[in-house]
């Protein structure tokens, strides 16, 4: 048994506050739906959760069973058990899927894993996502689809098995098929393992699949509403207004939560000029 | 190496060299398949002069385990042969390797790609001088700047007269490691025939922060986090290896000595 717990959480970006106060608790064996309408803040609380080193944690606390985890590096809240599927999954050219993946599962392990045991899962994991056979052999994400991605985040989930993972977005951009396949997956290592779950999406389809046994709606950086699953389908049915009215919660205007603008190996083209001028 | 065996499927010559050795000289029987390591060792001088005669296929590997070395190499690449060069300098040493290439016969082809990882004092000029027409040739140098590394590096395109209808072509890729180290670029072409093809691309940069956040947020350490990226970003090196034994070698010498070097 695992428990997430997040108290009073303030977290900034570049010096605007974003999260004001969150309070939260999963447990292993829960299923935590985050809603809200984009630009409030769902996003950011995983990010934060996860260690991004752009959000900065300004006041509160994070505990994994009692483990300081903002005391933590990135790959040790990853070693710590909590696992982000994420929105934008980063591609990492020249490196396979199966080497990244040995790796992620090597760094937790004290013996590396041996090499049929690590085929075993790793194909296990495939089939079960309906997945091309070949993408063991793919560059990480390099190509892959929106959808290919999405359930390359499920994958990587499957096989380092956390004990509390979070999932943003994981259901944007797969078809109604794929996101039955998911779905299942998600279940059942749900099943399998007692993972806590916390899941963004602004579909109440997923969520029709997933079943979550607490809703949350996150407006202005703050939780303004608990409950239970019925929330997802009011709020697909009705949208986000009545939370205004009843609450008397003022919603942050609507602006997407565009995926940080990475900065990236420049290129300088051709006829470069002076080539050790680095591109930031 | 002169009594190598005609075949489809050729072995894999392993040989090493000192300055002792030195000169150097290699040539490859007309219409013959070759595969080669040549493994540098000790320090000083080493002057390399290769021959590809008429139609003959060589795939040369260079790993550097040497010391200060200085390397000297010429290549003849005659009418319809097929030279591949692939460069492991991962080693933390300096190193000075001045290498020519020359395609003096119609329809020779020259491909080189070179993996550095470049923590000392590196001096490298890689040309490709097309003597004769119908030639082609194309350059892939992949350098990762770490702690005091200061590389140094031209990369030269010459077509001659007489080389109409041929190819030229180059690009360079360096990413920092470090804020102290020193990368500096020359890409030059120097053509005399109108009837060609050239270019060249460069591009410098840095780990993305973000790619970093993605491989640790799976519990990769960022040295791990960086030593994966490294490795991959080196991995086109090995891509023009056709034969796919030499090829995992090849990537093997990259992982194992990224994974002996400390990047940050």
């Amino acid at each position: 048994m695992s428990t997430l717990n997040i108290k009073d959480l303030h977290v900034s970006i570049d010096g605007k506050e974003i999260l004001k106060g969150v309070d939260l608790n999963v447990n292993s064996n829960e299923i935590h739906a985050l809603m809200g309408p984009n630009g409030n803040g769902k996003s950011t609380l995983l990010a934060a959760i996860m260690g991004h080193p752009r959000y900065e944690v300004t006041q509160g606390e994070i505990t994994l069973d009692g483990e300081d985890v903002l005391a933590m590096e990135v790959d040790q809240r990853s070693k710590a058990g909590l696992f982000l599927g994420m929105q934008y999954p980063q591609e990492v050219a020249g490196v396979t899927n199966s080497d990244f993946l040995k790796a992620a599962l090597n760094a937790r392990r004290e013996k590396p894993i041996g090499l049929f045991a690590f085929i075993k899962e790793m194909e296990g994991a495939i089939a079960k996502l309906e997945m091309k056979s070949d993408l063991a052999h793919r560059y990480v994400n390099e190509g892959f689809s929106g959808g290919e991605k999405k359930r390359n985040e499920i994958l990587q989930m499957m096989l380092l098995k956390p004990r509390l993972a979070m999932l943003d977005e994981i259901d944007s951009g797969l078809d109604v098929d794929a996101l039955k396949v998911v779905a299942t997956a998600i279940l059942d290592e749900y099943a399998k393992q007692q993972t806590g779950l916390i899941i963004v999406s602004h579909y109440d389809r997923f969520y029709q699949l997933i079943k979550p046994t607490h809703s949350h709606v996150m407006i202005d950086g703050k939780i303004v509403l608990s409950g239970d699953d019925t929330l997802a389908k009011k709020i697909d049915e009705e949208g986000y207004d009545w939370l205004q009215k009843e609450l008397g919660v003022k919603i942050t205007e609507v602006s997407d939560e565009a995926p940080i603008v990475r900065s990236t190996v420049g290129s300088l083209g051709v006829c470069a000029v002076n080539p050790r001028e680095s591109h930031e | 190496m002169s009594d190598a065996v005609n075949q489809n499927v050729p072995a894999i010559v392993q040989r090493t060299l000192n300055s002792a050795d030195s000169p150097v000289v290699l040539s490859f029987e007309p219409y013959t398949k070759q595969n080669v390591i040549l493994t540098l060792e000790g320090e000083g001088k080493i002057d390399v002069k290769v021959s590809l005669m008429e139609g003959s296929t060589v795939t040369l590997l260079w790993w550097n385990r040497g010391q200060a070395l200085e390397i000297d190499e010429t290549y003849d690449v005659g009418a319809f042969a097929n030279l591949t060069l692939a460069y492991a300098d991962l080693n933390d040493q300096t190193l000075v390797r001045k290498s020519e290439v020359r395609l003096i016969g119609e329809m020779a082809k020259a491909e080189l790609r070179s993996a550095a990882v470049v923590s000392a004092q590196r001096n490298l000029s890689y040309q490709m001088t097309h003597v004769a027409h119908d030639t082609s040739s194309e350059m892939g140098n992949y350098a990762v700047m770490g702690e005091n590394g200061n590389l140094s590096m031209d990369v030269i395109g010459r077509i001659e007269k007489n080389g109409f209808r041929s190819n030229a072509h180059q690009s360079s890729r360096v990413l920092n490691l470090s804020e102290n180290q020193k990368a500096t670029v020359f890409p030059k072409l120097y053509i005399d025939n109108n009837d060609v093809q050239a270019g060249h691309a460069q591009s410098i940069g840095q780990v993305d922060p973000e790619q970093l956040y993605y491989l640790q947020a799976r519990g990769l350490n960022r040295d791990e986090a960086v030593k994966l990226i490294v490795y991959g970003y080196l991995y086109p090196v090995a891509e023009v290896i056709a034969d796919e034994e030499l090829r995992e070698l090849f990537l093997t010498e990259i992982r194992e000595k990224v994974n002996q070097t400390c990047l940050t």
